[in-house]
């Protein structure tokens, strides 16, 4: 019976005990920023040529392929199909990205964001990369918060009438979206380890020739067997310590040092979108929140 | 008299601004944590060969209504071994040829790898493999009506995928070096649409 309760108490204690808000909202803050590097510099270009009229690939062709013709969520199917209305929703969502970022109106406009970057990944999902599907997650997780992500660092907080209201949230957005960045984790090491190339250790040898991804050059002295082994090996280990060691609090800043170095290392070495910098900014929220508070004091934001 | 640790001020500065979460809330948010962790992971894994028939029917509907989706599987369990850049050539009615080359990432500078980012999902990852062979109608029509001529009309698009294997370290006992691997020499035909008369 006490075992029971004591898994009951440390469960409420995980997902309820209220916590400092300044971690979630610096990740808001780096996220949302992140997000707009990913709607302006990469949908924004292209836009029409897959969600305009005479798209590269019809929706109906996606509908069919893609969703099996199983119901959706997707607003953009509520707008006529000419050009002008299909890119007026993605300057609709880069505006809810900007109140996000700003933190003006979150309880309200964290929902609709996700609900239009929804509706943008259910119209193509054919261009979506790895940091698309993550951005989806979270906001998912962060609209289900109530606005907690908009607590401090944010307009709302400076248009606040009772400027004395607590820093302190419900951590659940907060904990899911920690949980979900540990299980990405997970679920790739287990995929590697039943991989020949990650045990044997030529991974990173196959992937460091894979031209499309090349953003800068790779230094030579790295081009040779031991050191693609010795790199291959090191991911596995460092990808299983960040599922682990992070929620250790002896650990934790140096897993955060760690992993913020090992996803900047790729991000040099791979051209992957934004998915890189979606990960980097995650760390914030595993940042300590009397670290924000110290930085943060006496600012009323 | 209860244990009086703030004033109401200080209180104010330490307390939680919205009530604590009911117990009938906390029940409902703990199942969908709990739901939610559960299929999202076992999305995850129907990615896995052995998993993918059994579970990704199954959870297909669930997965398509909110796009829960996941795929961590970036270069894992296996990567690509080769490299490689995708030719359309098109035919016209009288005998005249035109080549039109996909988006090459390995021959851009960063910033434009970076604008041009959500093409490469399509080209490189969907069309030149299975998981996207149905939409390459789609994209030869999307071509074939850029070069409409109605004097001298389109007839026939063929894909063509042309690559190089990268040497394997262990059995072949030599590395590729990074600067050797662009030149993609051994080509196959992946795709033709002829066009209606």
């Amino acid at each position: 019976m006490d075992g029971k309760r004591r898994v009951a108490d440390y469960w409420i204690k995980f997902w309820f005990e209220p916590v400092s808000a300044y971690p979630l909202a610096a990740f808001r803050v780096g996220f949302g920023l992140v997000m707009m590097a990913n709607l302006l510099g990469q949908y924004l270009p292209h836009y029409l040529s897959f969600y305009g009229d005479g798209a590269m690939v019809s929706a109906d062709a996606i509908y069919a392929h893609r969703w099996l013709n199983l119901p959706v969520f997707d607003l953009l199917f509520f707008l006529p199909s000419d050009s002008h209305s299909q890119l007026g929703f993605l300057y609709a969502t880069i505006f809810l990205n900007l109140l996000f970022i700003l933190g003006l109106g979150t309880r309200l406009s964290t929902p609709l964001l996700f609900l239009f970057l929804l509706s943008l990944h259910n119209h193509c999902p054919i261009i979506l990369h790895a940091g698309d599907n993550y951005s989806r997650l979270v906001l998912l997780f962060l609209s289900l918060s109530g606005g907690a992500c908009g607590r401090v660092l944010s307009i709302d907080r400076m248009l606040s009438k009772n400027k004395e209201q607590s820093a302190l949230i419900e951590p659940v957005a907060m904990r899911m979206i920690q949980l979900q960045f540990c299980f990405i984790y997970l679920i790739n090491w287990l995929y590697k380890i039943c991989g020949p190339i990650w045990l044997e250790g030529s991974a990173v040898y196959y992937a460091t020739r894979l031209t499309q991804y090349w953003r800068f050059d790779y230094p030579a002295s790295l081009d040779n067997a031991l050191a693609s082994r010795l790199l291959t090996w090191s991911t596995l280990v460092v990808e299983a310590a960040l599922v682990f060691l992070l929620w250790i609090p002896r650990t934790r800043n140096l897993m955060i040092i760690i992993g913020i170095s090992f996803h900047l290392f790729l991000d040099l070495t791979f051209n992957l979108g934004v998915f890189e910098w979606f990960f980097i900014v995650t760390f914030l929220l595993f940042v300590d929140g009397s670290f924000y508070e110290k930085v943060f004091r006496n600012k009323e934001i | 008299m209860p244990d009086q640790k703030y004033t109401v001020e200080e209180a104010l500065e330490h307390g939680v601004s919205r009530l604590p979460p009911g117990k009938t809330r906390r029940i409902i948010l703990s199942f969908f944590i709990v739901f939610f962790f559960i299929l999202a992971n076992l999305i995850s894994l129907s990615h896995y060969p052995q998993f993918k028939e059994a579970l990704l029917k199954r959870l297909e509907p669930l997965a398509a209504a909110f796009n829960l989706g996941q795929n961590w599987t970036m270069f894992a369990p296996d990567t690509r071994k080769l490299n490689f850049h995708s030719t359309a050539l098109i035919e016209f009615e009288d005998g005249s040829l035109r080549l039109v080359e996909f988006p090459r990432f390995d021959l851009m500078d960063t910033a434009s790898k970076f604008k041009h980012a959500k093409l490469r999902k399509l080209f490189n990852d969907y069309m030149v493999n299975q998981i996207g062979e149905k939409y390459r109608p789609s994209i030869a029509r999307f071509y074939l009506q850029s070069v409409y001529d109605r004097k001298n009309k389109p007839r026939q698009l063929t894909i063509d995928f042309h690559f190089r294997r990268t040497k394997d370290p262990f059995e072949d006992g030599v590395v590729d070096k990074r600067d050797s691997v662009r030149r993609h020499l051994q080509k196959s035909t992946i795709f033709i649409y002829r066009v209606r008369d």
